[in-house]
């Protein structure tokens, strides 16, 4: 294996992070410390940071509330994450990953396929109802997290769900945000 | 009634809500991930402070940042102190935010609309 090739093609220029592995409820608050950290050092002004560090945090933690673990090893080691962050002119990409099983790929790619209909607006008008209406999941979060990401990234996003076997599937998201 | 008081930690804010001088104050990060386990407990205890609340409350929010599952469990909050104001017995809710802070003057608009009550957005 040639390590320094690996290395070089991890550590492109614009590639600020790239990590894969499991992900746990205390990964949320260390990895938005160290992102933080990495884009006070880059001068992001205060509100293309907030954007991001925003998406971050529901990203992660709806992986954290809903991924599944790496199938491959079936270790009880957290749900497995694949968080990728590039720096392009002046906006940042923000690309995450992980496993679903079948079924809640059905269900989320109905509710992604939704939401990608409305407008900003529009969308903004359905998180303040959601909201109002108060619900929260039987795991504690409030259903929100992917509305609230694409708020966030104004819309600029795309995704893919990709079929791995009968049983799971790989959910990826992409989310850039711009300067403005 | 006791004032509940938390320390701040690397998921959820420093709480200190004093039912003496009716200052509540919520302050730094709020990204548990069950939101649940952390509010309900401040929800209980506004529940039981509204019984017999001091002669103003004051709701205070110098958040950094807060997750959607807290934005749910923070409007519940604003929402008792609302209906306490709505009863004449003296509610205010005040959200500190960064001087041009955008997208955060706007999330204090935003509670002020769901909660129905005017919210003091205060530069710090």
């Amino acid at each position: 294996m040639d390590y320094y090739q690996k290395y070089k093609e991890l550590n492109r220029e614009s590639n600020i992070l790239t990590y894969t592995g499991p992900l746990n409820c205390h990964d949320v608050a260390h990895w938005k410390e160290l992102i933080e950290r990495a884009l006070i050092l880059q001068r992001v002004e205060n509100k293309q940071r907030r954007r991001i560090i925003n998406i971050l945090i529901e990203a992660l933690q709806n992986i954290h509330l809903h991924g599944e673990p790496d199938i491959n090893i079936s270790a009880n080691a957290g749900s497995l994450c694949l968080l990728l962050m590039d720096k392009q002119e002046n906006s940042y990409v923000l690309i995450f990953g992980n496993y679903v099983r079948t079924e809640s790929a059905k269900t989320l790619e109905d509710r992604l396929h939704r939401i990608g209909k409305l407008s900003l607006e529009e969308l903004k008008d359905h998180y303040m109802e959601m909201i109002e209406k108060g619900e929260i999941t039987q795991k504690g979060g409030a259903g929100l997290g992917l509305v609230k990401m694409l708020l966030e990234s104004k819309k600029n996003s795309s995704y893919s769900i990709k079929s791995v076997n009968e049983e799971y599937a790989f959910f990826s998201l992409e989310l850039r945000v711009s300067e403005n | 009634m006791e004032n509940l008081i938390l320390d701040r930690t690397g998921y959820t804010p420093q709480v200190d809500f004093n039912a003496t001088t009716g200052i509540l104050e919520l302050k730094g990060i709020s990204i548990p991930d069950d939101s649940t386990k952390f509010f309900q407990p401040l929800i209980n205890w506004m529940d039981a402070y509204v019984e017999n609340p001091a002669a103003s409350t004051t709701l205070i929010f110098k958040m950094e940042y807060f997750n959607t599952s807290s934005t749910v469990f923070m409007l519940r909050l604003m929402k008792r102190v609302a209906k306490l104001d709505q009863e004449g017995k003296k509610g205010k809710i005040h959200w500190y935010h960064q001087p041009n802070d955008e997208d955060f003057i706007e999330a204090g608009k935003d509670f002020a609309v769901l909660a129905k009550m005017h919210i003091d957005l205060i530069s710090y």
